[in-house]
């Protein structure tokens, strides 16, 4: 975890200081730090669920339905998941290392992240809201092959590579 | 802070084409703000003669690459995940918008929710 702390410090200051030449640098932090006040509580819950999560998933349903030995059944179980886990990234995330911390194969895990990322339910009210239900209905359908394709080729990474 | 909304409005009006699509995807992703400051400005798309098939990548773009979220995701679930999951996920966004493409080559965005959606119901 070092070494990423350290890249996005760096990855601050580049910004901050990218932002200052166009006098928009206060605005940024101040909208950053704004944001952290709002999250903070809902990160600490986060992470106290995603420990729990990971204490109480049986090891045999791991082995079964998430680990790599688990194959399209975890990537197809991982895509449902995604899709069902109707949070921010902020209390989905720590709840996603949770799954994986607990044994979940890389096709599980990151058909989970995609499947959350493009059919997550958290977006659907604005998006049926807004756009209405047929952009919505093309989207989910154009995604869904997209996330299983992702998970089947981190399946295939892992059982090549690993 | 880096993303104007005329900047975008600029980039969806400007290029076509499979250039097109991947300047609106890379726009999506650097789309700042959660859903309920990205999709009312959505909503002010509905009613501009743009092809469909970018505004469709320029939604999905901000869904897959959402620049601003890459941190978080890399120290939230683990950065090795993160990168995997980036890398693999990145013509995505490209592929969809081609898909839509050829669906709805010729179908402007303000003609599709006419069409669809009965009009601006907002």
């Amino acid at each position: 975890m070092l070494l990423p702390t350290l890249l996005f410090i760096l990855l601050g200051v580049l910004l901050l200081a990218f932002n200052a030449r166009r006098g928009k640098h206060m605005e940024g932090l101040k909208s950053g730090i704004r944001q952290l006040l709002l999250v903070l509580p809902v990160i600490l819950v986060a992470f106290i669920l995603a420990g729990m999560i990971e204490a109480v998933i049986p090891e045999e349903f791991v082995r079964q339905w998430l680990a790599r030995e688990a194959g399209m059944r975890g990537v197809a179980l991982g895509t449902l998941g995604g899709m069902l886990l109707a949070m921010g990234p902020y209390a989905s995330f720590p709840i996603i290392a949770s799954i994986y911390g607990a044994g979940a194969g890389l096709g599980t895990t990151i058909s989970l992240i995609t499947a959350w990322t493009l059919l997550g339910m958290s977006r659907l009210p604005y998006e049926m809201g807004f756009l209405g239900p047929r952009f919505t209905a093309i989207r989910m359908s154009l995604g869904l092959p997209f996330c299983l394709a992702a998970g089947a080729l981190a399946h295939t990474i892992e059982s090549l590579l690993f | 802070m880096l993303v104007s909304k005329e900047l975008i409005d600029r980039l969806l009006q400007k290029f076509t084409g499979t250039k097109g699509i991947l300047f609106t995807t890379l726009a999506g992703g650097f789309f700042p703000g959660p859903p309920y400051v990205f999709y009312p400005f959505l909503a002010s798309f509905r009613e501009k003669k743009i092809p469909f098939y970018l505004f469709f990548s320029f939604v999905v773009g901000k869904q897959v690459y959402d620049f601003a979220r890459i941190p978080m995701e890399m120290s939230l679930i683990s950065p090795g995940i993160a990168l995997l999951r980036n890398a693999i996920t990145v013509p995505f966004p490209l592929f969809m918008g081609l898909i839509a493409r050829f669906f709805y080559r010729d179908m402007l965005t303000d003609e599709f929710f006419a069409k669809y959606e009965g009009g601006d119901q907002r």
